[in-house]
C-alpha cells in the first residue's frame, strides 16, 4: 500500500502530528492515573457515608437493646412483687418503676400493669407507671380512673395479643407495639416494648412496658444527610410504618408491605445503587433487631460532585495544555522552519524560473541557513556558467556553420553527377556517401585514365569529423594523381601510401580499394589496403565477396606492399564497393547490419545500379530504425555491360594468360569435397575423384594428366610423411573448386598430420645427369611445374596445400 | 596396369599399359626382377602408357642406370602427355626415344 498518500504534505503538518501524538500519549497516561485516583476517591466517599450511617444505626440498635433489657428487668420486678404479695401494696411497685427510670434513661416511660382482677377480685386495675419529662421522673397511679382504662388501650391489647401468640415460643420475650400517638402524653409518636409477667405456674398475670418516643429518633434519622440532597428513610418494616421520610418525621402507616419496595428489600446488599425519580442514589440500608430499618439515600451526583469536578478540571487542563503545546509548536515551526522553507522554496523556484539575480537572505545559523548559502553559491556559479555557455554556444554555432560549409565542399569533391558516363555503353555506375557527422572520412572516386580504362576508388579514413575530412582530401588527391601515372592498382596504393606516411602527422590511417577496369576486355584489376571485400555478382548469379589480396592499410608503414589481382568481368556482371559504415550500421539494439544482411539486401534488389544502392540504403534505414548513424555510409556500384562496339582494341589488351596468373578466388560454380585415408593405396580413388569434374569442366587430357601428376605428388607426400607415428589413422581432406571467368580449378588438400611443408624442399637440379640425381624433390618440383600456382599454409593445426590450374584454352583448341 | 615382357635373345621389350604411378611402379620393378640378366637392349614400349608420375620416373631412372652399364635402353611410342613429363623434368635430355613402328 502506498503510505505516502496518507502522509501530510508539509513539514509543518508532519511535525505538528508528531508533537500531537506525543502529547496525546502523555495525556492517555495521565488519564489512566486519574481514573485510578478517581476510583479510590469514590470508594473513600462511599466508605465515609457508610460509616456515618453505621454510627447512627449502631446507636439506635444500642437504644433498642437497652429498652429490651429495661422492660425485662421491669417484668422481673413485676413478677417478684406478684410472688411476694407486694404487688397490690403500692409503695414497692411504685419504687420499682421510679427506680427503674432512675437507672434507665432511654425510655420516656415505663410501667407494670397487672391483669384485671388478678390481685383483687373487687379491684379491676392495679398498675405502676413512671415517666420522664424534662429530665425529671414522675410517678402516676391515676390510671385507675375511668377515663384511662388501660386494659382496653391499643398498646395493651397489641402486646397481650403478641405475647399470647408467642406463648410456647421462647423468643421473642419482648414484643413491640406498632407506632402510635399517645393521647395522654405530649402527643408524639411512640412505640412501646412489652414483656409478659407470669406466676410460677406460668399463668399470665400482667405485663411490663417501656415507652420509646420515636419522634426525636425519627427527626434525628431524618436529619442524617451526608450531602444536601440526601434523604433518609426510617421505617418499621414489621408493621409497615414509615417513621420518617426525608425531613418529615411524622409517621404514617402504609398499606403495602415495606419489604417489597426496593429501599427495604431485605435480600439486597447494605450498599446499593438505586434509581428513583430520574436520579441515581447510593442507598445505605440497615435493618434493626426490632424490625425497624434505616435507609440513607445519597445522590451519586452530589456524592461525587467534588471528585467529578476535580476530574473535569484535570481534563480541561490537560486538553488546554495539549492545545497550548500544539499551538506553540505550530507557531515555533512557522517561525523557524516553515517560513524559512517556504521562502527558500519560492526563491529557489524563482531561480529555477530564470531569475539568477535572486538572493536568498536567510542569516539563521542553522541547516537552513547553510542551505540558503549553498543556494546562493549555486546561483552565482550558475550565472557565471550560463554566461560562459552563451559564449560557447555562439562559438559552436559559428563552428557548425563552418562545418556545414565544409560538408558542402566535401560533397562537391566527390563526383556526383549520374549517370557518370552517359556516352559509354559499356558500363553504368552509381555511388553515394552519407557522412555520419557533418563531414566524413569516407570517400569514393572514379575517373578514366585513358580511353578504355576506368579507375574506381573507395576509401575510409580512420576517424570522423574535420580531421578525417582533411586527411580524406589528401588521400583522395594522392590516389587520383598516382592513378594518372600508373595503371597498376597495387602500385597506385603503394605510391599513395608512401606519400600519406610522409604527411601523416597524426595517427590516422586509410583503408582503400583501388580497381582498374578495362572496358574493352572486362579485366578488372584491383588491389586492397585493408578494406572490405568487393562484392561481385556474375550475370544471372548472386552477389558474393571477391577474394581480396592482403595489404596493410595506408599511412601506416611506408614500405607496405600491395599486390594486384585481376578478375575478368563478363557481360552483365556487377561490382559493389562499400565501406564498413554499411556493415557496421547498427540497430537500436546495437546489432550490426553485417555482411550477411548486406548480401541478402543486394540479392533482393532488381534494376540498375542506382536502384540497387537505393534499395540497400533503404534496407539499412529500416534496420537502423532511427538509431544514430555512427559511421559514414559509402557505396559504389558498377555494372559492366560488356565491351562496346568500336572500342575494343585487342592490341592494347593485356594477354589473358597474364591475367590468369594473377587471379585468385572468386565464386566457384562447382565444389567437390571428400575425405580419403592418407594411404598410397587410395591414390587411384583420389585421382579418379578429380578426373571426372575436370573432364566435365573442359580440361583437355594433357592438362588433366599434368594436374594428376601434381596432385599425386601432393597426396603421396601427405601419405608418406604427414603421419609417421600412426599412418593408418591419417586422413586427407580433398576439396576441388571449379571457377569460371576465367575457368580454373583450385585443389586443396588438408591434413591434421605433423607440420610439413612440401614446398620447402629444394628444387632438384634437373640439369644433373641421372647418376647424380637424388629422386626426393622431384615430385614436388613436378607439382609446382604442372600447376599455375601452389601454396602451403599451416592453419589451426592443419597442413593446407592448394594449387590452381587454369583451363588452357589453347590446349583446348588442340 | 598391364606389363608384357617379350624376350628375344639379348633384347627385352617391356610393354607397359595404363598408369605408372606410386601404386603401380613397384609392380614394374617386381616384374623385371631377374629378367634383365644378359639383356643388352632394353626397349620400353610406352605407347599404351597413359600416365606417369614421379614414382614411374624413378623406375625409369633405375632402369636407365642399370642399362647404362651393360647396354642400351630406348623408350618407344611415348604419348605427348607422358612426353611432357619427361621434358619437364629434364629426363628427356638423357633418355633415348623412338617413335612407334607404324
Amino acid at each position: 500500500m502506498d503510505m505516502a498518500r496518507f502522509l501530510p504534505k508539509t513539514i509543518r503538518t508532519k511535525m505538528i502530528l508528531v508533537v500531537f501524538f506525543i502529547v496525546a500519549a502523555l495525556s492517555i497516561a495521565v488519564l489512566a492515573i486519574g481514573r485510578r485516583v478517581y476510583t479510590q476517591y469514590s470508594n473513600l466517599q462511599i466508605a465515609e457515608c457508610r460509616s456515618l450511617v453505621s454510627f447512627q444505626t449502631a446507636s439506635l440498635e444500642s437504644s433498642i437493646r437497652t429498652l429490651q433489657d429495661n422492660v425485662r428487668q421491669l417484668a422481673l420486678a413485676g413478677e417478684l412483687l406478684y410472688e411476694s404479695g407486694l404487688a397490690g401494696q403500692g409503695p414497692p411497685g411504685r419504687l420499682a418503676v421510679v427506680r427503674n427510670f432512675q437507672i434507665n434513661a432511654v425510655a420516656v416511660g415505663g410501667g407494670i400493669w397487672y391483669k384485671p382482677y388478678i390481685l383483687f377480685p373487687e379491684r379491676e386495675r392495679v398498675c405502676y407507671y413512671a415517666f420522664t419529662s424534662d429530665g425529671s421522673v414522675f410517678y402516676s397511679e391515676g390510671y385507675e380512673s375511668a377515663e384511662y382504662h388501660y386494659p382496653t388501650q391499643g398498646w395493651y391489647v397489641s402486646i397481650q395479643a403478641q405475647l399470647d401468640a408467642a406463648r410456647g415460643a421462647t423468643c421473642p420475650d419482648v414484643v413491640w407495639t406498632p407506632p402510635y400517638v399517645d393521647d395522654t402524653g405530649p402527643r408524639s409518636l411512640m412505640t412501646t416494648a412489652g414483656c409478659g409477667i407470669y406466676d410460677r405456674d406460668g399463668q399470665f398475670v400482667g405485663m411490663a412496658t417501656v415507652d420509646w418516643q420515636l419522634g426525636d429518633i425519627a427527626a434525628q434519622i431524618a436529619s442524617l444527610k451526608p450531602t444536601a440532597g440526601s434523604f433518609a428513610l426510617f421505617a418499621d418494616t414489621m408493621n409497615d410504618y414509615i417513621l420518617a421520610h426525608g425531613g418529615d418525621a411524622n409517621g404514617e402507616h402504609v398499606g403495602s408491605s415495606l419489604t417489597s419496595i426496593e429501599w427495604f428489600d431485605l435480600d439486597s446488599p447494605p450498599v446499593r445503587e438505586i434509581h428513583h425519580g430520574g436520579h441515581s442514589f447510593l442507598s445505605f440500608t440497615t435493618i434493626l433487631e426490632n424490625g425497624m430499618a434505616v435507609a440513607v439515600n445519597v445522590p451519586t451526583a452530589e456524592l461525587f460532585r467534588e471528585i467529578n469536578r476535580a476530574m473535569l478540571f484535570t481534563l480541561s487542563a490537560l486538553v488546554g495544555t495539549v492545545l497550548l503545546i500544539v499551538t506553540v509548536t505550530w507557531l515555533l515551526l512557522n517561525r523557524f522552519i516553515t517560513r524559512p522553507v517556504t521562502y527558500l522554496s519560492s526563491t529557489a523556484a524563482a531561480i529555477g524560473g530564470g531569475n539568477l539575480d535572486a538572493v536568498i537572505d536567510l542569516p539563521s545559523g542553522d541547516e537552513l541557513g547553510a542551505l540558503a548559502a549553498s543556494f546562493n553559491t549555486m546561483t552565482r556559479n550558475l550565472k557565471e556558467y550560463i554566461a560562459n555557455l552563451g559564449a560557447v554556444t555562439a562559438e559552436k554555432e559559428r563552428f557548425a556553420t563552418e562545418l556545414n560549409i565544409a560538408h558542402d565542399i566535401q560533397c562537391s569533391m566527390l563526383p556526383s553527377i549520374f549517370p557518370a558516363f552517359p556516352d559509354r555503353p559499356e558500363l553504368d555506375l552509381h555511388a553515394f556517401m552519407l557522412p555520419a557527422k557533418q563531414v566524413g572520412g569516407d570517400f569514393y572516386d572514379f575517373f578514366p585514365i585513358d580511353d578504355s580504362r576506368l579507375v574506381v576508388v573507395i576509401a575510409d579514413v580512420s576517424d570522423k569529423g574535420v580531421p578525417a575530412a582533411l586527411f580524406m582530401v589528401i588521400a583522395k588527391t594522392l590516389i587520383r594523381n598516382n592513378a594518372m601515372n600508373r595503371t597498376d592498382p597495387g602500385e597506385i596504393l603503394a605510391a599513395s601510401n608512401v606519400q600519406l606516411c610522409e604527411s601523416n602527422g597524426t595517427d590516422m590511417f586509410v583503408t582503400a580499394v583501388v580497381g582498374v577496369l578495362d572496358l574493352r576486355t572486362g579485366v578488372f584489376t584491383y588491389a586492397n589496403a585493408g578494406h572490405n571485400p568487393i562484392m561481385l555478382r556474375r550475370s544471372g548469379g548472386t552477389f558474393a565477396a571477391m577474394p581480396m589480396p592482403k595489404g596493410l592499410f595506408l599511412a601506416a608503414m611506408n614500405n607496405a606492399v600491395y599486390r594486384s589481382v585481376s578478375v575478368v568481368l563478363g557481360r552483365g556482371d556487377t561490382l559493389l564497393l562499400y565501406t564498413d559504415g554499411v556493415t557496421e550500421a547498427s540497430s537500436t539494439d546495437g546489432v550490426f547490419f553485417g555482411e550477411d544482411r548486406l548480401l541478402a539486401s543486394l540479392n533482393s534488389q532488381a534494376g540498375d545500379v542506382r536502384t540497387l544502392l537505393g534499395g540497400v540504403k533503404r534496407d539499412i534505414d529500416v534496420f537502423a530504425n532511427g538509431a544514430d548513424q555512427h559511421d559514414d555510409i559509402t557505396m559504389l556500384a558498377l555494372h559492366y555491360y560488356g565491351p562496346g562496339t568500336g572500342v575494343q582494341d585487342s592490341e592494347n589488351a593485356p594477354s589473358l594468360v597474364e591475367v590468369h596468373q594473377e587471379v585468385r578466388g572468386g565464386v566457384p560454380y562447382r565444389i567437390e569435397h571428400r575425405v580419403f585415408p592418407a594411404s598410397v593405396a587410395c591414390l587411384h580413388d583420389f585421382l579418379n575423384f578429380l578426373d571426372a569434374p575436370l573432364t566435365e569442366a573442359g580440361f583437355a587430357e594433357k592438362q588433366r594428366i599434368r594436374m594428376a601428376v601434381a596432385a599425386e605428388e601432393l597426396f603421396v607426400n601427405i601419405a608418406s610423411y604427414a603421419f609417421p607415428e600412426r599412418p593408418e589413422s591419417g586422413q586427407v581432406e580433398v576439396r576441388l573448386e571449379l571457377y569460371s571467368y576465367p575457368d580454373r580449378a583450385d585443389l586443396t588438400l588438408i591434413d591434421c598430420g605433423r607440420p610439413f611443408n612440401p614446398l620447402a624442399r629444394e628444387e632438384p637440379d634437373i640439369g644433373l645427369p641421372p647418376e647424380k640425381r637424388g629422386i626426393g624433390g622431384l615430385g614436388v618440383y613436378l607439382a609446382g611445374r604442372f600447376s599455375d600456382s601452389i601454396r602451403y599454409a599451416r592453419k589451426d593445426g592443419k597442413n593446407m596445400v592448394s594449387m590452381t590450374v587454369f583451363l588452357d584454352t589453347e590446349e583446348q583448341r588442340l | 596396369m598391364n606389363i608384357q615382357l617379350n624376350r628375344e635373345e639379348n633384347s627385352l621389350t617391356v610393354v607397359v599399359e595404363g598408369r605408372l604411378d606410386t601404386v603401380t611402379s613397384p609392380e614394374l620393378k617386381t616384374a623385371l626382377e631377374g629378367e634383365l640378366d644378359g639383356v643388352t637392349a632394353l626397349c620400353l614400349d610406352l605407347s599404351a602408357l597413359e600416365y606417369i608420375s614421379s614414382a614411374g620416373l624413378r623406375q625409369v631412372l633405375t632402369l636407365h642406370k642399370r642399362m647404362a652399364a651393360s647396354g642400351t635402353m630406348v623408350l618407344r611410342g611415348v604419348r605427348p602427355a607422358v612426353q611432357e613429363v619427361f621434358d619437364m623434368t629434364g629426363f628427356a635430355d638423357f633418355l633415348t626415344f623412338e617413335p612407334s613402328p607404324a
